[in-house]
């Protein structure tokens, strides 16, 4: 005898039982049937002996039909070794002779709907798994230990299919190397087999017990709750929706805990996602079956919507008599909790909301409700300083974040409904990315919400009904305009050739283009550290050299916009109370860096004159730096880890002018002009080890400053496309404008400003003297322009 | 049991016809409320001794019924 004895009883009847089968056992109860009205009929109209006959029809057919139904369908576990649990669907595919070995026991198996969940979930297909099984009875073993490990997990005496093809698929060593290739991980495989076993649990024991008719007469009518609010428990009761794996959860049991302690009133507090309104929902399953404490039984959790009830209020006098009835109906009708979703609207504290703290507090006071209501942490400390009376009556129950492995289980259980109601399947790598990217890409909200959000938003990108990471991928940069996923050809052949991009609209400064490309490089492949800034550079030279041109390039070729830049000049932060200003809060004309990156996270970053910050300000910049975030006096952050930050720097330009002109090449004395700076005092250590990269400019020389002459004259001819002129300068005008144009401390900046001025007034009044006509092209020579 | 229907309650004014009506009104709610649980329960205890007695008719009847099959056949045949 093998691992499993085929020949043994319960082997035989499971067989028996697949020969059978439903249509068998409905077959037979139909001719049951048919055969007792015959019974009945015959022994009224023809003779009663042979209606007898006929009941014995009768019982040949009902009595297997009920063996089916009772034993042979369900077929409970008899012992622990494996052929008494394995299940009935497992042991009648096995048929006698089958070689106990994973290929042909998988072979037996993959039909069945729970083998097919794998495959469709992981994304296989039957021929790479048929592959990668081996012929080997023991390695059958490992796997049905596997799975029986697996069903006790779940509690459940028999061993399913679904467990059995979770086995075999974990210790196939070559299918393990496939799901890696494919971006999965080797625990996926239990972890589908986790999301299966709760599904079927789920299935088992979905009817709900909800108290019985007894239960509704514990409370009167509310004729004016059901108008401006919503039953929860009564939506649950009558949609039968399942919150069990929130209703052990701390936040749950903590407000449950508050009013067994005789409180009134409980503040719900956490941030947007977290799952306040899930878990009074939670609470309102566990008070409907029974499951809480003497204190809250028999109640039921209606919630009031506070811009229901302000639009249907004619005036502030009737907002009061409004909320004062509701509770009064509530009260009255007894064992009612009412759950206040969004509570700061009734306290004033957003846009279209009312103050009703007043009415608030007196009801509270009163005791005469039972109150829940969320908030969200700085909405909480608003209320504590606006109102300390009404914050005192409130028990604060802070509802924390859940650990990964309960998120992706919500995630599973929210998967199981998008493909109900899309008729899509999401594959398990895709809840995997949601949890991911929405924790990197999502500062507004908290988990799990952002997550579910996210994989709702990816069900559009679903490609032949499957909803893959790449549909996660695409709904993220859809909805937040940054690229996580593989570069595309024709992307990565921009990548690849960024230098080239960037020199279209930079002359020259081939070290620093070529440092920051390379970085940039990185980032898109995913190969740099995701906690921190997608690049942080340090860029060090002359005035007028190209510092903030490179930044505005990196800008247009990286974010797709020279507008995603926030600029800062980091002289305006010269005294220690700046730190506050580039922190701050508060909106308007002149935002902190912290609302800048909340606005525009995904942007360069330009820091301008970093050395003349205070040390305080470059101390915070020593976290922005590290960590990839800043946090505001609330404790909130603002992440960075989207951004580019490029600091600019004077500092040793002089030095740079002095080696240049000697001769010698950037990268050699880079290192040494790191340490004079360090040695000046003009920047700490601990700043400059920071950055990614210290990046040096060199002065241009003239050669360069033509090219310069040459480029702001292309974006002079593109403005001027539109009226179809053009214009043209001879070899001594450009001269000639490169000699007034540059200067030794400024660099090229004045050059715009020449061309501006001197070509550029020459164009207009040509144009306005009607000296130039469309298809006109104008030559200007040097004597043509006067500085 | 004698509780008033779904907690309809009067409490009525200050006068004693408003005081009079209020009573009357309680006493109709509270008889509804009586009449309601009296035919639920009695409904629940019929319901609970039919399902009882069934069982016990199955528990008796159900391991003879194999012997049925021939029993019928032999009597029917020969009862015809």
């Amino acid at each position: 005898m093998g691992l499993i004895d085929l020949s043994a009883r319960r082997a035989r009847e499971a067989r028996l039982s697949k020969t059978i089968g439903q249509t068998g056992y409905q077959a037979l109860i139909v001719v049951a049937a048919l055969a007792a009205t015959g019974a009945i009929a015959v022994g009224i109209m023809v003779s009663r002996g042979f209606g007898l006959c006929l009941v014995s029809l009768v019982l040949i057919c009902y009595l297997p039909a009920v063996w089916w139904k009772r034993q042979l369908s369900v077929l409970p576990a008899s012992g622990s070794g494996l052929t008494g649990r394995l299940s009935v669907d497992v042991l009648s595919r096995l048929k006698p002779g089958t070689p106990l070995q994973p290929q042909s026991v998988w072979e037996a198996l993959k039909d069945h709907w729970q083998s097919i969940f794998f495959l469709n979930h992981l994304l296989l297909n039957d021929d790479v798994v048929r592959a990668q099984l081996t012929t080997d009875e023991a390695t059958l073993g490992q796997a049905l230990n596997i799975a029986g490990q697996l069903a006790d997990q779940h509690q459940t005496k028999t061993i399913g299919v679904g467990f059995v093809a979770a086995g075999l698929l974990y210790t196939a060593p070559g299918l393990q190397q496939i799901l890696v290739k494919l971006k999965a991980q080797p625990a996926d495989t239990l972890a589908i087999a986790d999301w299966l076993g709760r599904n079927l649990a789920s299935d088992e024991s979905n009817k709900h017990y909800y108290g019985g008719i007894g239960r509704d007469w514990a409370f009167g009518f509310t004729p004016l709750l059901d108008k401006f609010g919503h039953n929860i428990s009564l939506g649950i009761s009558e949609q039968g929706a399942s919150f069990d794996w929130l209703s052990q959860s701390d936040g749950v049991k903590a407000v449950e805990k508050a009013f067994d302690n005789n409180t009134s009133a409980v503040a719900l507090i956490g941030p947007t996602g977290i799952g306040k309104s899930t878990s009074v929902y939670a609470l309102a399953q566990r008070l409907i079956e029974g499951k809480t404490s003497d204190v809250l039984a028999y109640h039921q959790v209606i919630s009031l919507n506070a811009t229901d009830i302000v639009s249907r209020a004619q005036g502030p006098g009737e907002l009061e008599q409004i909320m004062i009835s509701l509770t009064n109906e509530a009260s009255h009708a007894r064992h009612i909790i009412l759950f206040l979703d969004e509570a700061q609207l009734f306290f004033g504290g957003g846009p279209g909301s009312f103050d009703g703290t007043q009415i608030l507090l007196s009801i509270v006071q009163a005791r005469a409700v039972p109150f829940i209501l969320a908030m969200s942490p700085s909405d909480y400390q608003r209320l504590r300083t606006q109102n300390q009376s009404l914050a005192s009556l409130l028990t604060p129950v802070v509802l924390q974040e859940l650990p990964e492995a309960s998120i992706m289980r919500i995630l599973e259980d929210t998967a199981v409904g998008l493909e109900n109601q899309h008729h899509v399947m999401v594959a398990y790598e895709a809840l995997r990315e949601a949890y991911h990217l929405s924790g990197r890409y999502d500062q507004d909200e908290a988990y799990p919400g952002k997550a579910i959000k996210l994989l709702e938003q990816s069900v559009s990108h679903s490609d032949q009904s499957i909803v893959s990471r790449v549909s996660v991928q695409q709904a993220i940069e859809q909805a937040h305009g940054v690229k996580v996923g593989t570069a595309a050809p024709a992307e990565a052949d921009a990548l690849l050739n960024l230098e080239d991009t960037i020199h279209q609209r930079m002359i020259n400064q081939s070290y620093a283009v070529k440092v920051v490309s390379s970085a940039l490089r990185r980032a898109r492949a995913g190969v740099t550290n995701p906690r921190r800034p997608i690049g942080t550079f340090l860029f060090l030279g002359p005035t007028g050299v190209g510092k903030t041109e490179l930044a505005k390039a990196v800008a247009a070729t990286y974010f797709g916009s020279e507008e995603s830049m926030i600029r800062l000049d980091m002289s305006e932060y010269q005294q220690p109370d700046d730190v506050q200003r580039l922190l701050s809060t508060g909106s308007g004309e002149n935002a902190s860096l912290l609302m800048s990156v909340r606005a525009q996270p995904f942007s360069v970053v330009l820091l301008d004159e970093i050395e003349k910050a205070h040390p305080n300000i470059l101390n915070l910049l020593l976290q922005l730096l590290d960590e990839g975030k800043l946090t505001d006096s609330s404790g909130r952050p603002a992440s960075f880890k989207d951004c580019i930050v490029i600091a600019t720097s004077n500092a040793g330009a002089q030095t740079i002018r002095e080696r240049i002109s000697q001769g010698e090449n950037l990268e050699s004395f880079a290192k040494q002009l790191t340490d004079e700076l360090i040695r000046a005092g003009q920047f700490k250590p601990e700043l400059l080890n920071r950055f990614d990269d210290m990046v040096l400019f060199r002065p241009l020389t003239p050669e360069e400053l033509v090219q310069v002459v040459h480029l702001l004259l292309s974006e002079a001819n593109k403005t001027l496309a539109s009226q179809n002129i053009s214009i043209e300068l001879t070899e001594p005008a450009i001269q000639r404008i490169v000699a007034e144009g540059n200067d030794p401390l400024l660099g090229a900046r004045p050059m715009r400003r020449v061309l501006q001025r001197v070509v550029e007034d020459v164009v207009a009044q040509k144009i306005l003297r009607g000296q130039a006509n469309p298809g006109d092209k104008i030559v200007l020579n040097d004597t043509d322009l006067v500085f | 049991m004698f509780s008033p229907w779904r907690r309809i309650i009067s409490y009525g004014g200050r006068g004693l016809e408003d005081r009079l009506k209020a009573v009357l009104d309680n006493l109709v709610s509270r008889a509804i409320g009586f009449v309601v649980r009296l035919f639920v329960l009695l409904a629940a205890i019929v319901t609970m001794v039919v399902i009882c007695l069934l069982t016990i008719i199955e528990i008796i009847i159900w391991p003879l019924l194999p012997l049925a099959i021939p029993g019928c056949l032999i009597a029917g045949l020969l009862w015809a």
